[in-house]
């Protein structure tokens, strides 16, 4: 039994995203390469991301368009009233799969960047923390190392694990609702939708009453703890204790400054990776709406149901980002706040 | 607007003959009936060809099936109901009830590919 504990236990690492991967073996960014930026080249840069971040909204929106134009003519010329039936079941059948698969591939999207995120903040937190704590926020640290990784790690996992399948469901549950016709039936869809609405709202108002909370105790108890430790300096040494105790603030000063450029970082970093996918998910639901109100105008009763209920899905992937995004940048943001030691 | 009044006088003069000769000889004008429809289709066909280079366009643009299987089902919606019609012409209500019916199996035939695809992403989520 001795012999079998000595031996070393094996143990497996959590392996990195792809995308994270595929970056590390590159260097980063040399401050001298930015020197030769020009605003042209930044522009094109940044008008190439854009067309690359809305080309599949964008070609959604032509495919419905087109579709919707081609079910309105079919309709025209069938004049038959059991074929114009016909007719709109099929319609909306392939309208129907047209939006399912983009739907499918936005809300694999959002697990991604909420995952890819979280990723970055297992990296983030503990040099963040170790600034913190040298900053003389030793609780601050404690609290974001702790209770705000917890609670972004808790949140990322629930994204993956439950609200992202819940997202799914409701999408197919749409598609049935409309593909069935019953009123009822896209009436019990929104109110699903409107549930989860509010769900999201009442974790976003918990995690922000809760992440305030901790975030204002460890401020006072940090801002204690910095003036006694001046207040302590200045009156243990003689002669020099004051000096040391403004040397002191000056360093921690220094370390804010640190600090702050860290955290804006943070919020820059995780912008960027979530601003292409919100703005993604706000292109879909503008389509959606255009699209319905297309549909309405051609008399297509069911598509106008599915492009509704799959807007109001669109809107419930903005909010998950929204909710991710404001509780980190929520806790970062009064941790700047407070703890500055006056 | 030329072409829309030469198609209806021409309809009018079908309908005319075709009422002479349904007391005496209701064979020939049920041909004739038969015929002026089938006529006065190839001759709206011929003019429909931008329609149609819209209609391949539109295919083009639309990635999957939904599109062309929407096009297949326009097809086979205008055929059984040129057909149930002229078979309603000719009397035969069994005949026309058989065609349409015909017609809405081979739509929902040629609307099958999406219900898999659709049962297909149902059952991918669920497994």
């Amino acid at each position: 039994m001795l012999f079998a504990a000595c031996l070393p236990v094996r143990a497996a690492a959590v392996e990195l995203p792809p995308s994270a991967a595929a970056l590390l073996p590159d260097g980063g960014a040399a401050a001298e390469s930015a020197g030769g930026w020009t605003l042209s080249a930044l522009l094109g840069w940044l008008a190439d991301k854009a067309a690359q971040g809305m080309g599949p909204p964008l070609r959604f929106a032509g495919q419905a368009l087109l579709y919707l134009l081609l079910a309105a003519l079919a309709g025209i010329l069938c004049t038959s009233l059991p074929w114009k039936k016909c007719l709109d079941a099929v319609a909306v059948l392939g309208f129907g799969v047209l939006s399912l698969s983009t739907m499918m591939e936005l809300v694999t999207q959002v697990g991604q960047t909420a995952q890819e995120s979280q990723t970055y903040l297992a990296a983030f937190v503990p040099v963040f923390g170790a600034v913190l704590s040298l900053g003389g926020q030793v609780s601050g640290a404690a609290g974001y190392s702790g209770l705000f990784f917890s609670v972004s790690a808790f949140l990322s996992a629930a994204i993956e694990r439950l609200i992202l399948p819940v997202m799914r469901i409701y999408f197919c549950f749409s598609v049935s609702a409309a593909l069935w016709g019953d009123a009822g039936v896209e009436e019990a869809a929104k109110l699903f939708s409107r549930c989860l609405g509010w769900l999201f709202k009442g974790c976003g108002a918990l995690f922000a009453f809760v992440l305030g909370l901790q975030n204002l105790l460890t401020g006072l108890a940090d801002n204690a703890a910095v003036r006694m430790g001046g207040t302590a300096l200045a009156g243990a040494i003689p002669l020099v204790g004051d000096a040391a105790a403004a040397a002191l603030s000056g360093a921690a000063a220094a370390v804010h400054l640190l600090k702050g450029t860290l955290a804006l970082a943070l919020v820059g970093s995780l912008g960027a990776a979530f601003l292409p996918v919100f703005a993604r998910c706000v292109v879909y639901y503008l389509v959606f709406s255009g699209a319905g109100i297309i549909a309405a105008g051609t008399g297509q009763e069911h598509c106008g149901r599915i492009c509704r209920l799959l807007g109001d899905g669109t809107r419930l992937c903005a909010s998950v980002l929204i909710l991710y995004f404001f509780m980190v940048f929520l806790s970062t943001a009064l941790l700047l706040m407070t703890g500055n030691g006056g | 607007m030329t072409d829309i009044l030469r198609i209806a006088a021409a309809a009018l003069a079908g309908g005319a003959l075709c009422l002479l000769l349904k007391r005496e000889q209701p064979v020939f004008a049920f041909l004739l009936s038969a015929c002026g429809a089938i006529a006065l289709f190839v001759a709206v066909a011929a003019r429909l060809e931008p329609l149609l280079d819209f209609f391949r366009l539109l295919s083009g643009y639309g990635q999957g099936q939904a599109v062309s299987c929407l096009i297949q089902v326009v097809g086979i919606a205008l055929a059984a109901q040129f057909a149930a019609d002229t078979c309603r012409d000719a009397g035969m209500q069994a005949a026309a009830t058989g065609v349409e019916l015909g017609g809405r199996a081979l739509a929902l035939v040629q609307a099958l590919p999406l219900l898999q695809t659709l049962a297909d992403t149902f059952l991918s989520f669920l497994q």
